[in-house]
């Protein structure tokens, strides 16, 4: 019996333990253990990803589904080029995978939102961001409208350039970065808001 | 609003949230797993008819290396049905004189005097070596001298000139001859007559018997009355299993001397020994079609690339036999550890279809020989050594059937080519060293 609950230990360790080449090669081999393993261990990352773009939960754990399916089936075009390429492959394929679903949902069109400005040009200090739990700031992204939050996201988080967000989004440069102005003064707000109420 | 530099708190938000997680839904995986089991939703249709062409190559595959076998394999059977003697001809029984068995076919005797033949030209002996027919053994036996057996290929090798044997598998050769006024030049017809694919039908050294021995007129009159009797004579056909034919230089190790037997001429005491050592001496080798089981372990690269090595046993069989004679059954043992890159062109869930290349190092781990003599009533069977490693290259054309993720059953039909082994064993792969293989096994992959 107690070898049984050794093995299983080593066993769950062991499969944790597996290197991103190992799990790169069985997935793509379609071995069962090592995509499970794969899942489990993306799986929150990703569904942060998703849940940036998607603003809701529910939608967000769908294409966070739809993003996995696709990456199994899409394994033989990935080449893994060092520590930290698995992720980054899957992180690009799940934004792709949330714009798709922004770009095809109408109701997300809406880039130009006539949602009021601040005036306030106050922004937050560098360190007061530690201050504030991360599911808070991810709340305050989420609950940006989609235009803002889709600029702010790929320029802020995916890091991309005004150039590469007209290209993907279909509108033009000046609108994605006075989307993204927009957004930040509104994220601003709220943080400063927040950090007020709760005297920090 | 142009920012040149990010603002430190919009960095502070990257850090703080790109590593962002949250756990996943229960039951996500399961979610997830039931929709991968089956083949990928995206190309469905697609892979309909992968799915078919798969299986449709895969039985052509298939359907095609178990006839490659059946035909091979049964090949045993045309080589005896193309064994016949003349009915008149018994079998002969232990120590029966030649004489009395084949006195009824001759019908004629000679007397002895005229066997009294000048033995001391040696090179006469060569033609005593390699002899086929009936007739050439009769009269090898009847002039023997008692020089030393050659089994030395090289020697035999020469002396395929005079052979008659068939070197065509359909050909069967016609040693008598119709025309009773037998001269030498007739009997060279009759012999040439069916040209063998070697053409060294050397005249030359039939030229030389015939001048040597003198008294063709025996000879004549020897053949003649059988010829008259049956102008078929004795056929003797030679088939292999082998579908790159027969290579009638291979058979210096079944070389035995019919002059093996005889000490005085007259002495027909011996000669059915003799006569069934010059129709053993006759035999070809009858290979079948050799399979191999493996297991495999193979590691894939990056792509459709992957290595792979494991082990492979082989098994050889080959039969060689006269009916009512003798009859040798060769089984060898081969294991071998292949070295192969194959290139995976189809690779899903259950099947998965590859080209291979790669060589093989084997080495012979047992092998038996059973000679069982019919005349003799005797059964010999002894080992078979063969010391030095056995080299080969392949190619293959494979289909598996992947049970789990890492474990599959495969079937390898491919050609292969087999270095010399230095040994003189008798095999296919010394026969025909470029052939057909089929390999079954099973592999993990990882």
């Amino acid at each position: 019996m107690q070898y049984f609950v050794y093995l299983c230990i080593y066993k769950s360790i062991a499969v944790k333990l597996m290197s991103e080449t190992e799990l790169t090669e069985r997935c793509l081999a379609e071995d069962n253990e090592a995509r499970k393993e794969f899942y489990e261990r993306y799986a929150g990352q990703m569904f942060g990803i998703c849940f940036r773009y998607a603003g809701d939960r529910d939608t967000a754990q769908d294409l966070l589904h739809d993003g996995f399916i696709k990456a199994f089936s899409s394994f033989d075009k990935f080449t893994y080029r060092g520590e930290g390429s698995l992720r980054a492959w899957l992180s690009r394929l799940m934004v792709n995978i949330s714009l798709d679903y922004i770009r095809k949902n109408e109701a997300n069109r809406q880039m130009l939102t006539l949602e009021q400005i601040p005036d306030n040009m106050e922004e937050p200090q560098e360190e007061d961001i530690s201050l504030i739990p991360h599911q808070l700031l991810m709340r305050f992204i989420t609950e940006l409208p989609v235009g803002y939050r889709t600029v702010f996201n790929m320029s802020v988080m995916e890091q991309l350039s005004h150039k590469e967000i007209a290209e993907q989004l279909g509108i033009n440069e000046r609108t994605s970065s006075s989307q993204l102005f927009r957004a930040k003064k509104l994220l601003a707000k709220k943080i400063n808001d927040y950090l007020r109420e709760h005297n920090l | 609003m142009k920012q040149e530099e990010e603002d430190k708190w919009i960095k502070a938000l990257r850090n703080s949230l790109e590593d962002y997680s949250e756990p996943p839904l229960a039951g996500g995986w399961e979610k997830l797993q039931k929709e991968l089991s089956p083949a990928p939703v995206a190309p469905k249709k697609r892979s309909y008819l992968l799915y078919y062409t798969a299986a449709a190559a895969a039985i052509l595959l298939i359907s095609i290396s178990t006839a490659i076998i059946m035909t091979l394999g049964d090949s045993s059977e045309k080589f005896m049905s193309n064994v016949h003697f003349p009915e008149e001809m018994k079998q002969p029984n232990d120590k029966q004189s030649l004489k009395d068995v084949v006195a009824p076919v001759i019908k004629e005797e000679k007397t002895e005097n005229n066997l009294a033949y000048d033995k001391s030209d040696q090179s006469t002996v060569r033609s005593n070596k390699a002899v086929s027919g009936r007739k050439s053994a009769i009269k090898n036996s009847l002039y023997a001298p008692a020089s030393g057996s050659v089994s030395d290929k090289k020697e035999s090798k020469a002396e395929n000139e005079v052979k008659v044997t068939v070197t065509d598998r359909k050909d069967n050769v016609q040693l008598q001859e119709n025309k009773p006024d037998t001269k030498t030049d007739k009997r060279n017809e009759g012999t040439s007559k069916k040209e063998p694919l070697k053409k060294s039908y050397g005249s030359s050294s039939r030229q030389k018997v015939q001048n040597n021995y003198g008294s063709e007129d025996l000879l004549a009159e020897f053949y003649e009355k059988p010829s008259r009797r049956h102008k078929k004579g004795v056929s003797l056909g030679f088939a292999t299993g082998n579908s790159s034919g027969i290579d009638a230089s291979g058979n210096g190790k079944d070389f035995m001397l019919a002059s093996d037997c005889l000490s005085a001429p007259g002495n027909y005491m011996y000669y059915s020994n003799a006569l069934v050592n010059a129709v053993m001496t006759n035999l070809n080798w009858n290979h079948k079609q050799p399979v191999s089981f493996g297991l495999s372990v193979r590691k894939q690269l990056s792509g459709s690339f992957a290595l792979e090595s494991g082990v492979v046993y082989t098994r050889l069989e080959s039969v060689a036999s006269m009916e009512g004679y003798v009859n040798k059954e060769q089984t060898l043992h081969y294991v071998g550890i292949p070295f192969k890159a194959s290139y995976l062109f189809l690779d899903r869930r259950y099947v998965t279809l590859y080209v291979s290349g790669g060589g093989m190092v084997e080495k012979s781990v047992s092998g038996k020989l059973k000679v069982t003599d019919h005349t003799l009533n005797t059964e010999k069977t002894e080992d078979i050594n063969i010391k030095p490693l056995q080299w080969s290259l392949n190619g293959a054309f494979g289909v598996q059937y992947n049970v789990t993720g890492q474990f599959g059953i495969f079937v390898e039909p491919g050609v292969v080519y087999y270095f010399k082994d230095g040994s003189d064993v008798e095999t296919i792969r010394k026969k025909s060293p470029f052939n057909l293989n089929l390999q079954l096994g099973l592999r993990v992959s990882y």
